[in-house]
């Protein structure tokens, strides 16, 4: 008789929330399909769609609540003693609970744009769930074939919905590309970790950390091969060239989606890997990191300047902000891995909601994609330029938003560790990000309208997720450590992005 | 010890030298003449007709893709089943579990209408 192990289920509740989401969401698709009517109401494709993006919704809020619960509860649990493969803990219940809420939004913002487009099909939501819980996998493994099997699970899904708009040849060419460049990625990372095992002779991180050599070069590829694996799915310099073609070619909504979630979840599994299985080694990663972020806030955001294509300028502008997150990679202090977890936070605000104006434009599918055709958009569209404004003023930093204090905390920990260069290079290009973010509402407050061609009213999703974004964006920028909310009381940002990673701290 | 291999290194040596002699004795010696037959399809066969290089359906990658669910089950259930008493319970609702999303699987496939072709 083989004893059974001791399996801790609550530590994989939120996982296995989504995923029976997404088989829910599968049979609904296929049971809904074949009925005429469904409690008097006729049904059709978009009821369909609706019906299933509530029921995704309805899956990622108590997703959401579960982590949300755990996080409060605090305490590290793992799913199986005899070998650890995922560990509920303060960091992984705390970004659980970003990557279901960003999620939300996602399903919310693109219910009316599938619509429009004629690919409102329940399978959308059922990929996005499918990558949710690879991500959410992936941020609470703390062994390396977890990780591995996380960011597969992750990244297939979405290479699937990049192509989801089947019928379009530049959804189709980003899902391949996408897929090609993934694959490779994956491809390097597996290398890398198959020679970090050859050398300390285990996959988890404990064995990581125990059987690290630093002076042996097997274990230097290694780890290069890791972060350069990590480096082509969150586009760091010099591996970012998939980005813009990817970010332009998949629908708006999906593009929203994956900028937001996957960036998040490459950040957080990477602050854990280094922070749990390669502490000794900070010196020699401290050079590689410092590299690869100023390139990455040069080359993002200098390129960024030169772009007509706003989904393109907001493909560079995450390039960019992956490099100013790495300046936390690069501090390695608690300060600046909290830095690094509430600037993405605002990140997700402010990037969703950016994409979001971009896709409740796109009219019929036609995506209001040209920078010239947000002209004169504060006359015919006041509200939407309003907002739009605003997500453009806290990506460039300016104070008063969330992206200001994201970076005010980041600049922070640069300094407090010394890193003055890093700091004064994300200074200095933060300026020449004001030029190229500041063009939108330039050309929306002060242009005279030059094409109507987009969409003239606002569905509710749309709406609910832009206000949701601007209020957050602007809360997290006010007041961080107190954000109001109506049904909880005050929120304390800043405290729980501390809490979640104090925990690598023995905090 | 590797003296013992002494006559498989002479095959070999023996095998490319020759492979190598004949085809340098034809570059040498055979005559080579251009004429119009040589560009057809060399004697057996039929000249085409239309070009090959055109889309046509692939209907095997749908059996290929369920393919997967079932080679997937396969793979698990062989040494599941070779334990399946030692692991008592446990291993019989671990694997029932296992099975329900690839049923769900074969489910939307089916339902889809991917098994009609």
């Amino acid at each position: 008789m083989i004893p059974a192990p001791d399996l801790n289920l609550s530590v994989l509740l939120p996982i296995i929330l989504v995923a029976i989401g997404s088989m829910t969401i599968l049979m609904g698709e296929v049971l809904l399909s074949r009925a005429d009517t469904v409690l008097g109401r006729e049904v059709t494709e978009s009821f369909i769609g609706t019906v299933l993006a509530g029921t995704a919704i309805f899956f990622f809020a108590l997703t959401l609540w579960a982590s949300g619960v755990a996080f409060a509860g605090g305490g590290v649990q793992v799913f199986n003693p005899d070998n650890p493969m995922y560990q509920l803990d303060p960091f992984s219940s705390f970004v659980t609970a970003v990557l279901a809420l960003s999620a939300l939004l996602s399903c919310a913002l693109s219910i009316t744009y599938l619509s429009e487009l004629r690919i409102n099909h329940g399978e959308y939501y059922a990929l996005i769930m499918l990558s949710a819980s690879g991500m959410m996998l992936m941020v609470a493994a703390v062994d390396l074939i977890a990780v591995f099997l996380g960011l597969e699970l992750m990244s297939i899904p979405i290479y699937v919905l990049a192509g989801f708009d089947r019928r379009k040849l530049r959804s189709n060419e980003s899902a391949l590309k996408y897929f090609l460049i993934g694959s490779f990625a994956s491809a390097i990372l597996l290398y890398g970790m198959a020679l970090l095992y050859g050398v300390s002779g285990g996959t988890s991180f404990e064995a990581l950390r125990a059987g690290f050599d630093a002076d042996n070069p097997m274990a230097l590829v290694g780890l290069g091969l890791v972060v350069v694996g990590f480096a082509f799915k969150i586009s760091m310099v010099p591996f970012h060239q998939w980005t813009p073609d990817v970010y332009e070619g998949a629908p708006s909504a999906v593009t929203a989606y994956m900028s937001v979630t996957v960036k998040v979840a490459a950040f957080a599994t990477l602050i854990r890997l280094l922070a749990m299985a390669f502490g000794p080694l900070e010196a020699s990663l401290e050079t590689i990191f410092w590299v690869l972020s100023a390139l990455t806030i040069v080359v993002g955001n200098i390129m960024a300047i030169i772009q007509e294509n706003v989904k393109r300028m907001l493909a560079y502008s995450s390039i960019a902000h992956a490099g100013y997150l790495m300046i936390g990679l690069v501090t390695g202090t608690i300060e600046g891995y909290s830095a690094m977890i509430f600037y993405l936070i605002a990140y997700t605000f402010m990037n969703l909601g950016a994409f979001g104006v971009v896709v409740a434009l796109a009219n019929r599918g036609n995506d209001c994609e040209r920078i010239a055709s947000f002209a004169g958009l504060a006359r015919t569209r006041p509200g939407l330029a309003a907002v739009m404004a605003l997500f453009m003023l806290s990506l460039a930093g300016i104070p008063g938003t969330a992206g200001f204090m994201g970076k005010f905390k980041i600049f922070m920990a640069a300094v407090n560790s010394g890193d003055i260069w890093l700091l004064i290079i994300g200074v200095l290009m933060s300026v020449v990000s004001v030029y190229y973010y500041l063009r939108i509402p330039v050309l929306m407050y002060m242009r005279e309208p030059e094409d109507e061609s987009h969409r003239t009213e606002i569905a509710s999703g749309e709406g609910a997720v832009l206000v949701v974004c601007a209020l957050a964006v602007l809360a997290l920028g006010l007041f961080p450590n107190r954000v109001p909310t109506l049904l909880f009381g005050d929120l304390d940002v800043l405290d729980w992005a501390n809490r979640s990673v104090g925990m690598f701290f023995g905090g | 010890m590797l003296a013992e291999y002494t006559g498989v290194l002479v095959i070999l040596v023996l095998g490319v030298v020759v492979a190598c002699a004949m085809l340098g004795i034809h570059l040498l010696l055979g005559p080579r003449r251009k004429f119009a037959g040589k560009h057809e399809p060399f004697e057996c066969g039929e000249s085409q007709i239309v070009s090959p290089r055109r889309r046509y359906a692939v209907k095997f990658y749908m059996v290929a893709i369920l393919f997967v669910v079932f080679d997937v089950e396969a793979i698990f259930f062989y040494p599941w089943g070779a334990v399946f008493q030692d692991l008592g319970w446990f291993g019989f609702m671990a694997m029932f579990i296992f099975t329900i999303p690839l049923a769900i699987g074969l489910i939307y496939e089916w339902m889809k209408g991917g098994l009609e072709w």
